[in-house]
């Protein structure tokens, strides 16, 4: 091999290596960054589940006090009170008053009580649970409520709590800010999936815009719960009149 | 040496060369930074201007009026150099002493070269400037690559303007250290070189391709 090939040859495999050294150190980046990636998203999503199961917990805890200790204790005060009442030297009509707030107070307690967890999510499931909140709520607000559910038993606990956390943000920016005076939620199973959709009469509002506000925590948390249980909320931009959204969750048992 | 065709095929690329310098300038002055990419968008202008007046010489003087590259290529080699250097510098925004440590070893270098410079060796002085200026920016490349690791927020990398930049500027070192260095040699050895010099061409067309998208990144469209 002539001097000149020689070159030529060292010129090429020179270049030749340089090449896929610099490419091999580029594809290194490119792809350590979306193991990366990959990493702390599943890291944020476990972040996520362990905070809204520890929410739930808690919440369940505190309901619990509330009705075993503060109810517990209100409830005793109003039988001291009617004891006390019974002997004709008190003045009947204060008696009457502290009853009254005592039996107020009880009754403000068990609500928050369930409110925090309704203890028919635990017993009964999503429906039951879901159909009594509207059925509380509904009437106050002047708004009709209709639950229709096709195939829809028991869902995992889990699935339950945070679709009736999701339904009830719902309905609470419906009486909030809907001027609604008529709703339908329809559930659906189908196989392993399961669909619920939500339309009202009220005031047409856009989900997308208004999850982008900085102020749209009630919103940001009906995203990060429906993620946490592998679901998605769409909406129907074409309704001519009130609002329409679709919840869907694949493969719900896995959820 | 005109009449080769290796010749006219590296006249096309500097033609491409001026094509690509005048969009960057274009891009540059027409486009609006991103308010949270505008570092990105600054440190990238030294380094437009060098290749917008940089290619308008090389066609004008070179190409047109046929003056000797020579004196041109060895100044190109350092003001690239400082072009790429401060274009790293203020992307990391840290590393001041680095910064200022491959300033003074290559304009030492440099200006010791200068000395021994003649152009019938230019080509391999120019290569050795090549080899100094790649080591320093794969340092430079490193410590990017370690200081994106350490961030909180992850960013798709094929979002990030500066990304586009690092990338172009790596491959067109790396796989133009070897033609830079070989040169010489080459045209010693096989009394051509424009051929072997095509690899550098398209590696430079490569980078400044880089740098264009990086920029557009960088930039929305003027309301």
């Amino acid at each position: 091999m002539g001097q000149g090939e020689e070159v030529v040859s060292l010129f090429y495999i020179g270049t030749a290596i340089m090449l896929f050294l610099a490419f091999g150190l580029m594809f290194i980046v490119v792809t350590y960054q979306r193991h990366f990636f990959r990493m702390k998203r599943k890291e944020a999503e476990n972040m996520l589940r362990v905070s809204l199961e520890s929410e739930k917990n808690e919440r369940a805890r505190i309901a619990a006090d509330l009705h075993d200790g503060v109810s517990g204790d209100l409830s005793a005060i109003k039988n001291y009170l009617s004891v006390l009442a019974k002997k004709e030297s008190v003045n009947q009509t204060i008696f009457d008053e502290i009853k009254e707030g005592v039996d107020a107070a009880l009754q403000n307690t068990r609500a928050v009580s369930h409110n925090l967890m309704p203890p028919l999510l635990e017993t009964e499931g999503l429906v039951p649970a879901l159909k009594n909140h509207l059925n509380n709520v509904g009437p106050k607000a002047q708004i009709e409520f209709e639950v229709i559910t096709n195939g829809v038993d028991q869902l995992p606990p889990l699935v339950a709590y945070q679709l009736f956390r999701v339904l009830q943000e719902l309905t609470t920016n419906m009486i909030k800010y809907g001027n609604v005076s008529k709703s339908e939620i329809n559930l659906l199973l189908e196989k392993d999936s399961l669909k619920i959709e939500i339309s009202d009469n009220g005031v047409p509002f856009n989900f997308k815009e208004n999850l982008a506000k900085p102020n749209a925590s009630g919103l940001k948390n009906i995203t990060s719960r429906l993620h946490a249980i592998g679901g998605t909320i769409v909406q129907n931009e074409e309704k001519p009149k009130g609002n329409q959204f679709t919840i869907t969750i694949k493969n719900i048992n896995h959820a | 040496m005109r009449n080769n065709i290796w010749y006219y095929i590296s006249v096309s690329f500097v033609f491409q060369y001026l094509l690509c310098g005048i969009l960057l300038i274009y891009f540059y002055y027409t486009r609006s930074p991103r308010k949270e990419l505008y570092n990105e968008f600054k440190v990238i202008k030294p380094f437009v201007w060098l290749m917008f007046i940089g290619e308008l010489y090389e066609v004008i003087f070179s190409v047109i009026l046929f003056v000797k590259t020579a004196y041109w290529t060895t100044l190109y080699s350092l003001l690239e150099f400082l072009a790429f250097n401060y274009m790293f510098y203020k992307l990391l925004k840290k590393h001041k002493t680095l910064y200022n440590t491959f300033n003074i070893v290559f304009l030492t270098f440099y200006i010791t070269s200068l000395f021994f410079w003649n152009i019938d060796n230019h080509n391999i002085v120019e290569g050795y400037y090549g080899a100094i200026e790649t080591v320093f920016i794969i340092i430079w490349a490193i410590l990017w690559f370690k200081d994106l690791f350490k961030k909180d927020e992850v960013v798709s990398l094929w979002r990030m303007p500066a990304f586009y930049y690092v990338l172009g500027t790596v491959i067109y070192l790396c796989g133009g250290v070897i033609p830079v260095l070989f040169t010489g040699h080459l045209f010693k050895a096989t009394g051509l070189w424009t051929k072997y010099w095509l690899v550098f061409l398209i590696l430079g067309t490569f980078m400044r391709i880089m740098m264009i998208i990086g920029l557009l990144k960088a930039t929305v469209k003027k309301p």
